[in-house]
């Protein structure tokens, strides 16, 4: 009973976070209810007890990824206006896609749902079962490969990332601060004997 | 206390009772957050006082002791100034959106063995998540504000707090490797019989990281610079006033005795007793001194937090590109680093995980 509540009441939260991503104005606004869907939906998660996934979900794009798309907003001070009439034009093209997705799913769940015709009960992993453990098990026994090339195609994104955007200006003044502790003081100063009177 | 609570309502089912028994940890946390903080503050004076050759507050009760209350008193009946051009709802959010993750993560950390107000498997990754998430409370702050020196605060802590969690975040991965488990009970029970047990040894490096970015998360002193009162005002709280400005102060205090406590909890053993497994002492009538206590937490708590205050007192401010440079090109290196040596030291069996 009390999980029916939690449900009903977390996904209606999500459904609202997610129509208020495409129908604020205000892209902050826009940003913010994306972060408010991305914890609702964790939160689903918890019901179902795999508490992993809901706190990666949490550490990973609520508090890195979308950090930095506020950032990037905020920079940019998008104009309403002009990002209103844009919209306009994208529209028909965005309604087109999302029909699209809309048909694929729902053939998808009645493919599914003919197949199967049992309903399909959602069953929480016993408590006693530790499943961050299992998952870490399986991630470094069976999935290893792909686990392993996963972290090397980040890492490749990472450096190519960096390498792109890398730019080092020529001729730039900063301070090197070890040269400057190590600087010796007799050769800064050179001391020259003048005669009074003649230079 | 469960037994307590099932005598007085032995209507209620079992999973009433822990509700209730919740509710009631969560309230003694809370207030005790709350109490601290009013305490900590007029803490910080003084000791920043006397670091500085003053007195500090002296005039509010006897030696000042009551200071903090009534400046409490007057920033909760202060005039809450909403700029005109701010965004109303996002300005009056944001302090909140610090609040409640700060108080939220307490959920987690154990104060003894028994108290501890939720068991989840994955402590540790909580408190990771939740303290990102600390970071929107400041951003959206200096956005609301619509002040330049507010957004340019909020766009320094933005980039800082994402480059020192990931060193925090990978301290965290050797001390989750030493522990061998995501619950903090756990992590201290790995650390019990005796000091040289303790994890601060080991894993010295990841210890000074962690701490060092624990402030750095907090924006306390020497990394401020959200706040710089000297080049940008007060950074993303400028524009803040009253209780909402109260608010900030709460967060932060709350944020800095977490990070306190969470060194003690991973690298100092927690609770465990200073002079445990030392026989001459167990043997005498100070044997209570080798007892694991939270007394010994609180003790180790409260060393940090002077270590906080001291930081304030005696360092300058980084400027704000040294302050990258120490978080993205010497704290993240030193991390991996040590990770790699802790591998080494497991595979060689060397250190207390030996005895696993």
């Amino acid at each position: 009973m009390l999980n029916e509540i939690i449900f009903y009441t977390f996904s209606s939260i999500l459904i609202c976070a997610a129509l208020g991503v495409i129908l604020f104005r205000n892209p902050v606004y826009s940003a913010v209810s994306l972060i408010l869907s991305f914890i609702t939906s964790a939160f689903l998660w918890f019901l179902l007890e795999s508490e992993f996934l809901a706190l990666i979900l949490i550490l990973v794009y609520v508090g890195a990824v979308m950090v930095l798309f506020l950032f990037v907003i905020m920079m940019l001070n998008i104009n309403e206006q002009k990002a209103n009439s844009k919209f306009n034009t994208i529209a028909p093209i965005a309604l087109l896609i999302g029909l699209v997705i809309l048909a694929e799913m729902i053939t998808l769940i009645w493919m599914k749902s003919t197949q199967f015709k049992e309903t399909i009960t959602i069953i929480a992993a016993p408590s006693s079962e530790n499943n961050t453990l299992e998952l870490g098990k399986l991630l470094f026994s069976e999935y290893i490969y792909p686990f392993e090339i996963a972290g090397f195609i980040l890492l490749l994104g990472i450096i190519i990332s960096i390498s792109l955007t890398l730019r080092t200006k020529k001729g730039k003044k900063t301070q090197i601060i070890s040269k400057q502790i190590d600087i010796d003081p007799s050769k800064r100063v050179q001391l020259v004997d003048l005669e009074r009177g003649k230079n | 206390m469960k037994e307590l609570i099932t005598s007085l309502f032995s209507t209620l089912t079992v999973q009433q009772v822990t509700l209730v028994i919740s509710i009631i940890n969560i309230v003694i946390v809370t207030a005790s957050l709350i109490l601290f903080v009013v305490f900590m503050v007029y803490f910080e004076r003084k000791i920043m006082g006397y670091m500085h050759a003053r007195i500090g507050p002296n005039r509010v009760g006897p030696k000042g002791i009551f200071q903090s209350l009534a400046d409490t008193i007057k920033l909760l009946f202060k005039e809450i100034i909403i700029p005109a051009k701010a965004d109303r709802f996002m300005f009056l959010l944001a302090p909140l959106l610090l609040l409640i993750p700060a108080i939220a993560a307490w959920a987690v950390v154990p104060m003894n063995p028994e108290f501890l107000i939720a068991d989840i498997n994955a402590g540790l990754l909580y408190l990771l998540a939740l303290t990102s998430f600390g970071v929107y409370g400041v951003i959206l702050a200096g956005w609301a504000s619509n002040s330049k020196y507010a957004f340019l605060g909020s766009m320094r802590a933005a980039a800082q707090m994402v480059a020192y969690e990931i060193a925090m975040g990978f301290a965290l991965v050797g001390v989750l490797m030493a522990g061998g488990s995501l619950k903090l009970g756990a992590i201290v029970a790995a650390q019990s019989g005796g000091i040289q047990n303790w994890f601060f040894i080991p894993l010295f490096p990841l210890f000074i990281v962690y701490f060092i970015s624990g402030v750095a998360e907090t924006n306390r002193h020497p990394f401020d610079v959200a706040e710089g009162e000297a080049e940008i005002v007060a950074g993303f709280h400028v524009e803040y006033s009253g209780a909402a400005f109260a608010i900030f102060f709460l967060a932060e205090y709350i944020n800095m005795a977490l990070i306190s406590i969470l060194t003690a909890i991973f690298f100092l053993g927690g609770w465990e007793s200073v002079f445990s497994n030392i026989s001459i002492l167990e043997n005498s009538v100070f044997s209570f001194l080798t007892q694991p206590s939270i007394f010994w937490l609180l003790i180790k708590t409260l060393f940090f937090l002077f270590v906080f205050v001291w930081l304030r007192a005696t360092f300058p401010r980084y400027r704000y590109d040294q302050l990258m440079t120490l978080g993205w090109k010497v704290l993240i290196p030193i991390t991996i680093l040590w990770i790699g040596v802790e591998c080494i030291m497991f595979v060689m069996e060397v250190g207390p995980w030996s005895s696993i």
